[in-house]
Order: C-alpha cells, then sequence, then structure tokens
C-alpha cells in the first residue's frame, strides 16, 4: 500500500515512536526497576556483560564469524596459538623466508584471544570474552565517579558504541582488552581517594598491567595519569605510612605483566621515529580529530560540549588533562588508530555521562534515547540484512564495524579448502598492485602440525624447497590480486 | 584549515570529522530538539501570553510564514508555473486581473490550443474562480500572481490558529498554528505551485472554526464567517464544497433532532446565507461569462468539448467534441485511461485504498504518533463528527477518477485539530506531558532541519538528501529548463513569438500559456502548424521576432524562426 511516506519520514515516525513510548513508560516501568537495578553492581555487571555478547550472537546468521584479514590481527591469532601451546614463542621454522614475520605485537591482546580460544575452542570468543568484560567494567568505573543510574546509563552506552556493531567486537585487532584495563585502573582511582583498599590498589595495579601486556608505548601516558591523579595528594604532604599498603597491592598486581612483558622480549619494538617539524606535528593532530568520533555517537558531542562547564573541578580537569596528554603524547607516533587510546574509552563515556548529568534530566534522556535509536535502528538494519531498506540505509552507516558479509572471498577459500582431502601447501602469487593489509599467508603457531600451510610464493626453485620440505602436502596455488581471485593446482597450467 | 572543512563532504572520508549523511542528520535533530528545548523553558510564559491574544497570534503566524519563505528567494526564487494546472490558473488570475470573467475568442485561437483552457465560446480558463481572485490580487497589488499565493498560504496557519481556539485551549492552539506552518509554510507544494490549494483549505478553517463558535455561543459574526467560509469553498472546490457543506449539516444533526434548536439554527442560517450569497452570484456570473450559460460550468463545458477534465467514475467516459491538438490528445488518452471506463465496487475501494497515501501529505511524520490517542475521543459525538467528515470527504472524492491533496484541503485544519487532540490526550496521561511535547519539538526539528537545507542553498548538499525529503515540494534549480528559456526572451529586445513544436515522444509539459490579453502580451506561445499556418500567425503579429520552440530536445531548445535544417525531432 501506498503510504505517502518516505524513507525518512519512516525514520522521524520510529524516532517519535521511541520517545513517545520512552516518556510514558519510563516513571511508572523503567525508572524504578533502572534505580533499583543500578544500585546492585553484581547484578548490573552480569547484565551488561551478557546483553552486547547475546546482541551479537543474534547477528550471527548474517554475520558470521569475523574472519582475519589484515597482517595484525593474524600477528594477534599467532601469538594468541602460540600462548595456547604454553609457549611464548615459537623455534624458528627451517624455512622462515616463505612465512610471516614472527609476531612483534605485545602479548596482551593474544592473551585475551587465548583464553577465549582455550575456552570455547574459538579465537572470536576470546574478543567476546573482553566485550563481556569492558562493558560491565565501564560500569564499575563510573560507579566510582557518579551516582549508579548515571553509571548504569554510561554502561549502556557502552554496549552502544562498542557493542555488537562496533569495529572492536568484530575484529582480531580489538581495542576492547585495553578498554576494560582502562577501567580498572580509572574506575579504582576515585575509589583509592576515598579509602585506600587493598582491593582497589589491586585492581589498579592489574589494570596497568593489563594495559602495559597490550599497549606498552601508550602505558607511559597511563602511568603518568595515575601519577597526576595523586597530584593534590602529592601537594597537600601524603603520608607514606598511609599509602604504603594500596602501594604494595598495586605493585604485586603489577608485577606479573610486568614479567610476562619482559619474558616475552616481544614488546621491544621501538617507539616509531618520524615527530617531523612542529607544523606536520600540529597538522597530524588537527588530522587524527576524526578518530576521537570513534568514541563518541553524534548526540553525544553536545554533552561532551556540556562536560566543559565541569572543568572547575580538578577531578574532572585531570580527565580532560589525561585525554590531552594521550592526544599529544600519541602524536608522535604517525600511525594511529583509534585502539591506540583504547585505555582511555571509560574515560570518553565518563565525559559524556558528565555532561549528561550536568545538561538535565529532560535533555539528558533526549540524548540518551537519540542513542538508543541510532543503535536499535542500525541493529535492526543488520538483522533485516537482507532487506531493500538495509542495503538502501547500509552506505549511510559510517563507524560501526561489524563484519558485512565479511570477507566473502576469505569464507570462499576456506570452504574450497575445506573440502581438499589431505594436507594442504597454498602457495600465494601476489601481485605488484598487491595491496599490503590484504594479508593471505598466516599460519598457526605449529607450522608444521596444520592441515594447511600458507606460504609466499618465491618462484619456481625456491618453492621447490618448500615442497620437498613438505612431501605428503597437496600443493596448491592461490592468486588473490586475480579478477577473479584463482585457487588452482601448484603447477597446473595457466 | 583542515577542520574548517567539516561541511565539505557528506561522505566521511572526506571531511576532517568523518562525519556521513547520517551523522549530520543525527547530530542536528538532537542540536535542533535541545535548543527547542531550551528555548521552550525560556519562551513558555511569553507562549502561553501571546496564545491568549488572538489577533497578535494570527499576525504573528501570518507573517512568520511569509518571512519564512521569503528568506528562501535566493536559493528558491519565485517559482515559475510549470504545467498545464498552473497556466490556466495564471490566466484566470490574469483575466480577473482585468477585471474581466472570461476573454473574448481569439480570432487565430487554433494557435493557442491548450490544456485546461477554453477558447470558446470565450477564452478563458476552465478552473474554478476562487484561486484566481488570489492570483489576480498578487497581480494588482504586488504585480506578482506568486504574492497571493505566498499571502494566502501564509492565511492558513493565522486561520487554522484561529479554527482552533474554538476547539481547545489557546496554548494548543498556537502549538496547532506553528504545526501548520511547519506543515504547510514554506516547504509546501501548496506555497510554491499556483495550482492552489490555500483557498480551499482557507475556507475550510473558517467553516469548522465557525462551526463550534456558533453552537456555543450563536453569534451574528460566526455565522457570517460560515457562510464566508462555504462561499469560498464553492468558489474554490466546486464539487468537494458539496462535502463542506453537508459536514455543516453533520455537525448541527445532534441540533436537528432536537425541534426546540431549530429557531435557534434558524437565526444562525440567514446570515450565513446571506454571506453566502456573493460567492454564489459570482459563480453563476462566472459560469454565463465563460460558457454562456448560468448553470454551466466551465469545467462541464471543457469535458464537453476537449474530454478533459474525466468525468465522474459513476459517468462514462467523456468524449471529445472538437478536434484535439496532439498535446490535448495525449491529456485526454492519460484522463479517460484514468477514468477506466467502468467502476464496480471493487474499483471503487481499490482506488480509495490506493489513496490513503494522499493523506499523509497532511501530518508530519511524527504527528502521526499522536493520532492513536485521538481516538478514546470518539465516543464524544463532536469528535466522532471529525472522522464523519474525513470520511464523507474520503469517500465523496473518491468518485472522481484523480486526486490530489488539495481537493480535500479544506480538512487540512481538522487534521491539524485531530493531531492537536491527540496530542492534548496523551499530555494528560501520566509521562505524557513530556511526550506530547517531545512531538511538537521533533515535528519543529524536523521542518527546521530540511529548512535549513534550502536556506543553504548548497547543491552538493540538496542533491544528497533531496530524494529523502518527502511531502515538500518546493521548487529548486531549473527541472524543466523553462527558467532559461525565459530569461531567453526576457533578454532578447522587442515582443516575441515563440512557436512550441512537440516531439511525439511528447509527455505531459506543457508549454503553451498566454496571458488574458494575448495580443498585448510581450511574449506569445503558440502551436507550430507548419510553415504555412505559422505565416498566418506571423502575419497576424508582423513586428513580433518568432522563435522555435522545442521543449522535448535535450536540453530544450530554444532557436529563431523559421529554424535552420536540424531542429526536426530524429525519430
Amino acid at each position: 500500500m501506498n503510504t505517502g511516506l518516505g524513507f525518512a519520514d519512516f525514520v522521524m515516525l520510529g524516532l517519535a515512536a521511541l520517545l513517545v513510548a520512552a516518556a510514558l513508560v519510563w516513571k511508572p516501568w523503567i525508572e524504578p526497576y533502572a534505580s533499583a537495578l543500578a544500585r546492585r553492581t553484581a547484578l548490573s555487571m552480569l547484565i551488561l556483560a551478557a546483553l552486547p555478547v547475546a546482541l551479537r550472537l543474534v547477528l550471527l546468521a548474517h554475520h558470521p564469524v569475523p574472519t582475519a584479514g589484515t597482517p595484525e590481527e593474524f600477528s594477534n591469532l599467532l601469538a594468541a596459538d602460540t600462548l595456547r601451546h604454553f609457549r611464548l614463542a615459537n623455534p624458528p621454522h627451517a624455512l622462515p623466508q616463505f612465512f610471516e614475520p614472527a609476531n612483534t605485537y605485545p602479548i596482551g591482546q593474544g592473551l585475551a584471544i587465548a583464553v577465549g580460544w582455550a575456552i570455547f575452542g574459538l579465537p572470536w570468543a576470546g574478543v567476546l570474552l573482553s566485550l563481556a568484560a569492558f562493558c560491565p567494567l565501564c560500569y564499575w568505573m563510573l560507579r566510582g565517579w557518579t551516582t549508579p543510574g548515571w553509571a548504569l546509563v554510561g554502561g549502556l552506552l557502552a554496549v552502544i558504541e562498542f557493542g555488537p556493531l562496533s569495529l572492536w567486537a568484530n575484529s582480531y585487532s580489538s581495542g576492547l582488552a585495553v578498554a576494560a584495563a582502562g577501567c580498572l585502573v580509572f574506575g579504582a582511582l576515585p575509589r583509592l581517594r576515598e579509602g585506600a583498599r587493598a582491593r582497589d590498589a589491586a585492581l589498579l595495579g592489574a589494570g596497568l598491567g593489563i594495559h602495559l601486556l597490550v599497549r606498552p608505548h601508550e602505558s607511559i601516558f597511563l602511568f603518568a595519569a595515575v601519577a597526576l591523579f595523586w597530584a593534590p595528594e602529592i601537594r597537600g604532604g601524603v603520608r607514606l605510612r598511609s599509602i604504603a599498603r594500596p602501594a604494595a597491592a598495586a605493585g604485586l598486581a603489577l608485577l606479573p605483566a610486568l614479567l610476562l612483558a619482559v619474558a616475552q622480549n616481544g614488546t621491544a619494538a621501538s617507539l616509531p621515529a618520524g615527530a617531523g617539524s612542529i607544523g606536520e606535528y600540529l597538522l597530524r593532530l588537527e588530522y587524527r580529530v576524526r578518530f576521537y568520533r570513534f568514541f563518541f555517537l553524534p548526540p553525544l558531542y553536545l554533552a561532551a560540549l556540556v562536560f566543559l562547564a565541569r572543568l572547575q573541578k580538578w577531578r574532572f580537569a585531570w580527565v580532560a588533562v589525561t585525554l590531552a596528554l594521550f592526544a599529544l603524547g600519541t602524536n608522535f607516533n604517525p600511525g594511529f588508530e583509534p585502539y591506540y587510546i583504547a585505555g582511555l574509552t571509560c574515560l570518553f563515556i565518563l565525559v559524556a555521562v558528565a555532561g549528561l548529568e550536568r545538561l538535565g534530566r529532560e535533555a539528558a534522556m533526549l540524548i540518551v534515547l537519540f542513542c538508543c535509536a541510532h543503535f536499535l535502528f542500525w541493529y535492526g538494519m543488520h538483522l533485516a540484512d537482507e532487506t531493500a531498506a538495509s542495503r538502501t540505509v547500509r552506505q549511510y552507516e559510517t563507524w560501526d564495524g561489524i563484519n558485512h558479509q565479511n570477507p566473502a572471498l576469505r569464507i570462499a577459500v576456506a570452504r574450497k579448502l575445506a573440502g581438499v582431502p589431505g594436507q594442504l601447501l597454498v602457495f600465494v602469487r601476489y601481485t605488484r598492485q598487491h595491496i599490503a593489509a590484504d594479508e593471505w599467508v598466516h599460519n598457526a603457531a605449529d607450522i608444521d602440525a596444520a592441515r594447511v600451510v600458507w606460504a609466499r610464493d618465491l618462484g619456481p626453485a625456491e618453492d621447490e624447497k618448500l615442497l620437498r620440505y613438505y612431501p605428503g602436502r597437496v600443493p596448491l596455488l592461490f592468486e588473490p590480486d586475480q579478477r577473479p581471485p584463482r585457487l588452482s593446482a601448484y603447477g597446473a597450467p595457466q | 584549515m583542515y577542520l574548517f572543512h567539516v561541511f565539505r563532504s557528506f561522505l566521511p572520508l572526506l571531511n576532517p570529522i568523518g562525519f556521513g549523511a547520517s551523522d549530520f542528520v543525527e547530530f542536528s535533530l538532537i542540536l535542533l530538539l535541545l535548543a527547542l528545548l531550551v528555548a521552550q523553558r525560556r519562551v513558555t510564559l511569553a507562549f502561553e501570553k501571546l496564545a491568549r491574544r488572538t489577533a497578535w497570534c494570527m499576525l504573528f503566524l501570518f507573517a512568520l510564514t511569509i518571512a519564512l519563505r521569503l528568506a528562501l528567494l535566493p536559493g528558491h526564487p519565485v517559482p515559475t508555473a510549470m504545467g498545464a494546472d498552473d497556466f490556466s490558473y495564471l490566466l484566470l488570475g490574469d483575466t480577473l486581473a482585468h477585471f474581466r470573467l472570461a476573454n473574448a475568442t481569439h480570432p487565430m485561437h487554433r494557435f493557442f490550443e491548450t490544456n485546461f483552457v477554453l477558447q470558446q465560446p470565450a477564452y478563458s480558463s476552465v478552473y474554478p474562480i476562487g484561486q484566481g481572485i488570489v492570483l489576480a490580487f498578487g497581480q494588482i497589488v504586488f504585480g506578482l500572481p506568486w504574492a497571493g499565493v505566498l499571502i494566502s498560504t501564509a492565511m492558513i496557519s493565522a486561520l487554522c490558529y484561529w479554527m482552533l481556539r474554538g476547539w481547545t485551549s489557546p496554548g494548543w492552539a498556537l502549538a496547532g498554528g506553528l504545526l501548520a506552518v511547519c506543515r504547510f509554510g514554506p516547504l509546501n507544494s501548496w506555497m510554491n505551485c499556483y495550482w492552489g490549494g490555500a483557498v480551499f483549505a482557507i475556507a475550510g478553517c473558517l467553516v469548522y472554526g465557525a462551526l463550534p463558535r456558533l453552537r456555543q455561543r450563536a453569534l451574528r459574526r460566526d455565522a457570517v464567517l460560515l457562510g464566508l467560509g462555504l462561499g469560498i469553498g464553492m468558489l474554490s472546490r466546486p464539487y468537494e464544497s458539496l462535502f463542506l457543506d453537508a459536514s455543516v449539516v453533520l455537525f448541527f444533526l445532534p441540533e436537528l433532532r432536537r425541534r426546540k434548536e431549530w429557531t435557534r439554527l434558524a437565526r444562525m442560517a440567514v446570515p450565513a446565507f446571506l454571506a453566502l450569497l456573493p460567492a454564489a452570484g459570482l459563480q453563476l456570473a462566472h459560469d454565463r461569462a465563460v460558457t454562456g450559460s448560468w448553470t454551466t460550468i466551465p469545467y462541464e463545458l471543457s469535458r464537453y468539448q476537449y474530454g478533459v477534465p474525466a468525468a465522474f467514475t459513476f459517468q462514462p467516459n467523456a468524449v471529445p467534441h472538437v478536434v484535439l491538438t496532439p498535446a490535448q490528445q495525449l491529456y485526454y488518452e492519460g484522463q479517460a485511461a484514468a477514468h477506466g471506463g467502468h467502476e464496480t465496487l471493487a474499483t471503487y475501494f481499490e482506488r480509495l485504498r490506493s489513496r490513503a497515501g494522499f493523506y499523509t501529505f497532511f501530518f508530519s511524520a511524527p504527528l502521526l504518533v499522536a493520532l492513536p490517542f485521538f481516538v478514546p475521543l470518539l465516543r464524544r459525538y463532536r469528535y466522532a463528527w471529525l472522522v464523519l467528515t474525513c470520511l464523507l470527504f474520503a469517500l465523496g472524492t473518491n468518485f472522481y477518477p484523480y486526486f490530489f491533496p488539495h481537493y480535500i484541503a479544506a480538512l487540512a485544519c481538522l487534521f491539524v485539530l485531530m493531531s492537536i487532540l491527540g496530542l492534548e490526550r496523551l499530555s494528560e496521561v501520566k509521562g505524557g506531558q513530556v511526550a506530547a511535547r517531545w512531538l511538537v519539538m521533533l515535528c519543529g526539528a524536523q521542518f527546521l532541519f530540511w529548512y535549513a537545507i534550502h536556506a543553504q542553498n548548497d547543491e552538493r548538499i540538496m542533491r544528497a538528501v533531496a530524494r529523502y525529503e518527502t511531502g515538500d515540494g518546493i521548487n529548486y534549480g531549473d527541472p524543466q529548463g523553462r527558467i532559461a528559456i525565459n530569461r531567453l526572451l526576457a533578454e532578447a529586445p522587442g515582443r516575441q513569438l515563440v512557436f512550441v513544436r512537440y516531439y511525439s515522444t511528447h509527455g505531459y509539459q506543457e508549454w503553451i500559456h498566454n496571458a488574458a490579453g494575448i495580443d498585448n502580451a510581450r511574449v506569445v506561445w503558440a502551436l507550430d502548424l507548419g510553415p504555412e499556418e505559422n505565416r498566418k500567425l506571423q502575419d497576424y503579429y508582423p513586428d513580433r521576432k518568432a522563435w522555435l520552440m522545442l521543449p522535448d530536445a535535450l536540453p530544450p531548445r530554444l532557436v529563431p524562426y523559421p529554424a535552420a535544417q536540424g531542429f526536426e525531432e530524429v525519430r
């Protein structure tokens, strides 16, 4: 039936219905239960842990388990596989020239993946576990800064922003583990100020440790921020005896991470050079503004703006200083991705929540409802993935990172390989135009024991060495840059 | 600086904050909503004070609509007439502006044959006189027919508020007036074409505003306004005004059933009838001047001569009685096809169903959420009457094969009333006050969003978002190339004669249009009847520069006549 309504009208209609429904059911139905729930820390954390995972699992029909595709993801998976075999590194292969370089990334992300892999037999489970840790920890962190109600709102915002549709929940180079670490650190700090409990100190230490394991370079700024947090106490003259116990607890909690980092010896990756001139530095800083919007849905911009009014208080000024510290510090690195500063995620949510708190009840409610509408809309579109409406609006979905019909090619190739009996050796032949980020050579920690071994095609003479090394394997040739990409028997006429 | 290029593109990778179109929309909406929330808190007192001052409110709403539209003029100039209907109404306005009801038949009238214009027994538009009066007013007072459209459309909002004052509290009435500005104001198609809609809407406001007042206090003034409304209704949409009349009877049904009320009703009927008389007189005089008969309306004669406008569905398809030009034949065939020829209950209801979408023209999308809250009010007759009236119009107009929202424009204020009553009812339930406020603000934000888009007048942004703007109908650009052609003709010195040559692929875009006084017009548009015939018209207009217009060429071409080779249609 012709309704006379266009797509924009339906969006407005949906938004209006949501606003009206929320206004009508808020007082009698939602508020009392939400307030009661917000005060029950454990239950709230349990719900916030289960919710994003359940929401993501519901989408599995259209958005299957993500397939790794970038060198970084493969590297993290390799690290996880290595750890899963209770090793910190693998012995070098006899023919290393055919394979990807050894893992050069810090161990943290691999550790998170390894845990999920070990428990559920699936690397992505580690990413989901990180998600299930981050969202409730965000609520826990906010409980140290604001009222239980606002903390719960913050937890929901975490689900909306970094939950099922987020890039982090759908990739193996996720920022969720380090974001969870940030929650531990920034949640422990205000609690420690209130009462110097050993538990909170241990959590602080654990948070710092995890952060160190995942993002060692940025940890420098995290340590600096922690030190800065205590500036008023240090200026006021702190009694050493009163902080000795918590400091010891924090140190003890941090120790395993330190030892692991040193043992891995992979954290030796030096700080990237090339800060260049001041002009270049400032230009890069300006360019990176776009990356920071990863942490805010558009309606939250207003809340972030209102947050500025709260800077008179030192605790909020410190939040701003910490954000600036990371922004300026990470700007020395010529590369940048949002997960570099994932530790700050909960602080960004705190900024939004503090702004909302300041805005007043009705305005804040409107903003939160807009965020909910945003999430529900896109989630609905992903749920109804095959519909014309979903296909039409997909082009307008910015910054979500769910694997839309994710790497169809990789899934198809994996399926084909699964159909070939026996052990396989796949030579990958790139053309000169190959995009480096689209990596195909990736292997398990124990290359020789893997069913499929991926190797670089180094030409017939060199390849012969590997063929002799793996005499029992079926050799195949994969050419990802051909149109269409080609998988054929190695040595077959082209 | 990189950051200052925020609006550079709607593509996220091309602007500095990675914003995509959906982000812009989302951010703008929430920004507008919060701005309205803050404004609402600050102006509530002033709003309530203003709402009680009827004249000031009306003036405010009237001026607001006009100011908002005028502010858009740089990007959305005075609309250029686009088709046969527009041209026919402009002819009507021009005729009236010359203080005539019809024009004498032109001796060379076969060149000026066009759709919806009678050539004999008088040269005139086939349309009812109401919209023509408005255009004539604009032309006489401001030298611009569109001024009449602007004023009449602005009057909808003002009179809608006045109408609502008879049904609800001053505050809600003012809210309704503002919603009318948003819906029927600067961005609406009624404001930006010459077909109208506003005049019949004004009639509706007068009638439906007078009714509750008459029930309350039976003042003579309200009876006069009722009669005036009915008269304007008759002059603008004669057929649909029958349902307007019927709805008045239906309104007083409870009183009619009580014999003791009859005297009171009669006291109201007399001034109403007297107020209606001038309109009736004008209608008769217009019929006489155009068709030569007091009781034959121009529509009817046109249907006899040209077979258009189409007959009612319960009548047989009209048959033309003159030789039609190809363009007229196209219209006739189109209308005959729409008529269908044979009406059954199934076709009637299928047509009714297919028209549902047209009714959303009267509602901002968020207001549709308020409508369900209106339903519980239907237990009371005065509110059930609203629905009965809409039903009456829907069923009645369904006997005509075509339908456009302006056919039922008289209901515009009733639709606003239903929305307002729904909002009012919603605000009475727990938590509903906030909900109702949000809905109103959402309507405001929606309007402001599109208004701001149009005000920016940025072609890239317009291109990116235009397909998502439904319901609005403001003119933008030069989609048919008419502005460019008109400019060319305006720049040519002296007086012009334009022969219009249609290709066999010609659609419904009409180009033949002339002033009431064809011979005095600076530009005369004539059908290309071939070199020999055209020679006669050139001889008739020896001092005019002749042109050949090829509207179906891509892009439309205007070349000196006779044209060099190469301007024939390539088949």
